[in-house]
């Protein structure tokens, strides 16, 4: 019910859908600095980066140790939600959309949004930490993918994203998010 | 930054500080202070629906202590000093880390203003109740009477105010 609620989720044609209003600038144009999408086994569909100054680990383990660290912190904010009155076991797998689930958290250097799709698609956009609310523009991200990925035939699902189309919009998107 | 904080306040008397009166309005739903290797040092639970054991706040400290750390070692930029500020769909969760190691993190509504300031207030309250009490090991949970006394009039002023209770 997180997913569908706000802003509808209609379907993109090329051209036409607004794209979300970007958030107030920070000014540099270099607002998006990452973007992963997993699937729901771990699997990291896409990884993509505009701009990255730093990188403490290789590719692949920076990209398991990102998927884990999202998978526990869902377990985390399910099971410490005041607001529920059951909160399962901590150990225990959560399917999508079960349990408060986070949609950001901020450090001093980068603010990662995440966004999980009820069919398990993770998305994480790491920008500047004083972006505003991204929920909207990971939903059209969503739509970017189900555009030009899903609805493509020649891909097979669960394998790697090598969509030109899909990297072309996707970045001529992500520019817009100043 | 936090150290320099607390050498430019004036001399606090033990009881009532005053700038208490110009705390945040909102609610609070727990408070967990953690020592600097991951061990809950202080949990107080001020209004959650769900029941939580010692066993589980034990199990989350540690589980947040170590996410803390991961999400350092994440950053495209260098400097990275771990997780401030986590937002759910029901809650927040705001985290300060002093330049000890020791975090103190509080969940609460969500938009919830001024828990920056909050937190460096039980901060000063640690060092002042915990740290300069002779009897007080360090690392171990706190038992410390003017230190829970302390905390609860900080977040009693808040509820008080808001909430009516």
């Amino acid at each position: 019910m997180q997913f569908f609620s706000g802003s509808s989720l209609t379907s993109v044609a090329p051209d036409s859908s607004p794209a979300p209003a970007a958030p107030p600038g920070t000014g540099t144009g270099a607002n998006a600095q990452l973007i992963y999408i997993f699937n729901r086994n771990g699997v990291c569909l896409l990884y993509r980066e505009w701009h990255r100054p730093l990188r403490t680990l290789a590719r692949n383990q920076d990209q398991k140790l990102m998927f884990g660290l999202l998978f526990s912190l869902r377990s985390f904010t399910a099971k410490i939600d005041p607001t529920s009155t059951e909160n399962g076991n901590l150990g225990a797998p959560l399917l999508p959309g079960q349990g408060c689930s986070f949609h950001s958290f901020k450090t001093n250097t980068y603010k990662l949004n995440y966004m999980e799709s009820p069919s398990g698609i993770k998305l994480i956009l790491l920008t500047h930490p004083r972006t505003g609310d991204q929920r909207d523009a990971l939903k059209h991200i969503y739509s970017l993918y189900v555009e030009y990925v899903v609805k493509n035939p020649l891909y097979a699902p669960g394998s790697p994203i090598k969509c030109e189309l899909f990297n072309k919009h996707l970045d001529q998107y992500v520019k817009t998010l100043i | 930054m936090a150290v320099a904080v607390c050498i430019c306040l004036p001399r606090l008397s033990l009881i009532g500080f005053p700038f208490f009166l110009t705390m945040a309005t909102v609610a609070i739903y727990s408070l967990f202070i953690i020592n600097k290797s991951g061990g809950l040092i202080h949990y107080k639970d001020y209004g959650s629906a769900g029941r939580m054991d010692t066993n589980d706040s034990l199990r989350l400290a540690s589980l947040w202590h170590s996410m803390h750390a991961i999400s350092q070692q994440l950053s495209p930029t260098p400097g990275c000093n771990g997780i401030d500020l986590l937002q759910a769909h029901n809650f927040d969760l705001h985290c300060f880390q002093s330049l000890t190691g020791t975090k103190f993190f509080v969940v609460c509504e969500t938009g919830a203003p001024n828990m920056e300031f909050l937190l460096r207030t039980i901060y000063q309250l640690y060092t002042e109740f915990a740290l300069k009490n002779p009897f007080y090991e360090m690392e171990m949970p706190i038992r410390c009477e003017l230190f829970d006394f302390n905390l609860a009039q900080v977040i009693q002023k808040d509820r008080v105010a808001l909430l009516g209770r």
